[in-house]
């Protein structure tokens, strides 16, 4: 277990390396003036060459990613972002939390929706039960994100008016009840310093973003559930067991689904991908707070070092995601080590 | 073995006229038509044919075990009072590992693979036993988990498994198919059912394991009086241990007999070919073999389903099933041959 924990953080590390080398690389031949940019609007010439050099773009590109390299590993320093002129690692820590809660509700949903559905619809198998799984589960994988969004805002704001259109907090709890920083988590942040109006009020902010990060995730994994169980419960052991007089029921959700859950397991790792992937447009379209948020406008603007850095977080996410995936698949399937 | 106690007693469990239809892409396939026999308490009646003869779903459907989705099983199975064919699910649980149970052919391949042997067994300690665990738990003034262990232990050590400790911490993977297979007998014995079906249980295993296995599987069957179905291709196997032997061709029981009888004087010519395909040391010719192949189950041949393989085939072979006839005390035998002189034919064994 040591040895693959060792192995899976080099590999870290390595992919991390890689990943800056590419988007470092890959951001340098973008077209369009850094230095420009970065100075703003209006500017005389002999400003945009004092910002090429304070920038050090008039160095050879080795010598830039040499300095890039030993920023980024030493003072872990991503630069500093060309939008908001902050550093963007201090940007990146701001921003993660308030993409994470989404991130981890739709994940959490989407497992334990996916992994019920697909048992029951197993169970089921073969009844118009199973039908429309099956049917609703094909519609969930091929909606397109941005569109389920939109739909939900249509249906859940403007004609029921359940739940609110964009934001993460009502703007004026925003000044009765502010949120104190202490993680960085609105959830925790709240409940610990007791502020539970804002609370279920980002709460109910949340339903519509989650739910449209979820459904994709969670119609892959009922569909892998399902197909994976109906495979285990072919298998002689779950015969021998049958014979031995244990009930359908116990079958299904004891004996075979811990069978079933390894390549299950192996999808909600890459899941985290997708929703992560995902959150950029939801949170452009519920004008959320967020990571996608940032990512995005850093996007429109060429804003090169908080590419670099999304890039490597969400680089670091998925091989951390998978890791855990894969150490979670040693501990309930023995065969695996 | 006394062949005339068997006729008097009561059977524990029989079978009557059972048939077994299975869906295919090419229509439906007869795999059992009319299967009839039973099984007497305490004996060891073996079950031989050949591959596709129809024993392994002889065996499942006993326990209504085949998938209801793909086949559709008719006739009877009479245990105790009940009908099992006809029985609900839940009371099929009830019977299922506690009055029958079953032991399969590839020992390791039928135990969880994620779930360690202890957690296995002690499952079905606690659905079996709940008053021994009860007592144990007086008797030795300790916890539950406990008592279970103890059990466990006592009866893995039936079996003749030692280190049953570290056993209990294992996996599937991690133990030999030997070791595996006794496991699997100790599960089946756990509630000294009243009949046990080995359905090939001892073919996967080499030699010299295999005869551990039958003598253990004797023994404890006679300790315990629980009755064996011992489902086998392996004739030198049923010779061993069986006390009768039913002879399965496509579907049928075709001859049924105690165990002398049938290898002393078999009556149906597929038995006669049996027999003598069966190697002898020292036997220098080549090896006699039944001629042709098994029947196509979705297009089964008309009448007797051996005659385009028989040697003395005759004009009623082609047209009718041969009944079930008496040849002698305990003996039955389905062929025309002998519906008027039960004397068998060109026995040349």
């Amino acid at each position: 277990m040591i040895l693959f924990l060792a192995k899976r953080f080099t590999g870290l590390i390595l992919l991390l390396v890689a990943l800056s080398t590419l988007v470092f690389f890959f951001t340098r031949s973008l077209p369009g003036d850094v230095a420009a940019l970065y100075i703003g609007g209006n500017a005389k010439p002999e400003q945009i060459e004092r910002a090429r050099i304070e920038l050090g773009l008039d160095k050879p590109l080795v010598v830039q990613y040499k300095r890039y390299m030993e920023r980024l590993i030493f003072h872990a320093d991503m630069g500093v972002s060309l939008r908001t002129h902050r550093p963007v690692f201090q940007d990146l820590l701001e921003k993660i939390p308030m993409s994470f809660e989404l991130v981890f509700w739709a994940l959490l949903f989407a497992t334990l929706g996916g992994v019920f559905i697909g048992v029951i619809s197993a169970y089921h198998h073969g009844t118009p039960f199973d039908g429309a799984v099956k049917w609703f589960t094909s519609a969930a994988v091929s909606i397109p994100i941005f569109f389920l969004a939109l739909l939900l805002q249509l249906i859940f704001f403007n004609i029921l008016g359940w739940f609110p259109l964009q934001g993460r907090i009502d703007s004026f709890l925003e000044f009765t009840h502010p949120i104190a920083h202490v993680t960085g988590f609105s959830m925790i942040d709240t409940l610990i310093t007791g502020n539970f109006q804002a609370f279920f009020n980002v709460l109910w902010h949340m339903v519509l973003p989650v739910a449209a990060l979820l459904v994709g995730p969670l119609g892959i994994i009922a569909r892998l559930t399902r197909s994976s169980l109906l495979e285990v419960m072919q298998q002689d052991f779950i015969l021998s067991a049958r014979a031995s007089g244990i009930s359908e029921p116990v079958l299904f959700f004891y004996y075979g689904l811990r069978n079933a859950l390894s390549p299950v397991l192996t999808v909600i790792g890459l899941s985290v991908a997708l929703i992560l992937m995902a959150t950029f447009y939801v949170e452009m379209i519920f004008n959320w707070p967020g990571i996608g948020f940032y990512a995005l406008a850093g996007i429109m603007s060429l804003d090169y070092p908080a590419i670099t850095g999304i890039a490597l977080m969400v680089g670091a996410i998925y091989v951390v995601a998978n890791t855990l995936t894969d150490i979670l698949r040693r501990v309930i399937d023995p065969r695996i080590k | 073995m006394d062949n005339t106690r068997t006729m008097t007693e009561h059977p524990m469990l029989q079978i009557k006229n059972l048939a077994v239809d299975f869906n295919t892409a090419r229509g439906q396939a007869h795999i059992l038509e009319g299967v009839d026999f039973e099984l007497f308490p305490k004996e060891i009646l073996a079950l031989v044919g050949e591959t596709g003869s129809g024993k392994s779903v002889t065996a499942k459907s006993i326990l209504c075990l085949l998938p209801k989705s793909l086949s559709q099983s008719t006739g009877e199975v009479w245990f105790k009072k009940d009908n099992l064919l006809t029985l609900s699910n839940g009371k099929l649980q009830k019977i299922r590992g506690h009055q029958i149970s079953m032991v399969f052919q590839n020992p390791q391949s039928s135990i969880n693979p994620v779930f360690t042997l202890g957690e296995q067994i002690s499952r079905l300690i606690r659905l079996y036993l709940p008053d021994q665990i009860e007592s144990v738990m007086k008797l030795n003034n300790c916890s539950r988990k406990k008592a279970i262990d103890t059990i466990a232990e006592e009866r893995l050590n039936e079996v003749g498994l030692t280190d049953v400790q570290r056993l209990l911490k294992s996996y599937a993977g991690q133990v030999s198919g030997g070791m595996a297979q006794r496991y699997r007998i100790a599960l089946a014995l756990l509630s000294s059912p009243k009949i046990l079906i080995a359905d090939e249980a001892t073919s996967a295993l080499d030699v010299t394991v295999q005869a551990h296995i039958l003598k253990l599987m004797r023994e404890i069957c006679q300790k315990k009086k629980t009755a064996i179905l011992f489902i086998t291709h392996d004739l030198g196997i049923a010779a061993q241990i069986c006390n009768r032997v039913a002879v399965m061709y496509s579907g049928r029981i075709v001859e049924i007999a105690p165990t002398e009888d049938i290898f002393k004087t078999p009556y149906h010519p597929y038995t006669q070919g049996l027999l003598k395909a069966v190697p002898k040391l020292g036997q220098k010719e080549a090896l006699a073999y039944v001629p042709g192949m098994i029947p196509d189950l979705a297009n089964p041949p008309k009448g007797c389903r051996f005659h385009p393989r028989c040697t003395y085939t005759m004009d009623v072979c082609r047209r009718r099933k041969p009944p079930m006839t008496a040849v002698g005390l305990s003996h039955r035998v389905a062929c025309f041959l002998y519906d008027n002189h039960p004397k068998p034919r060109k026995v040349e064994i």
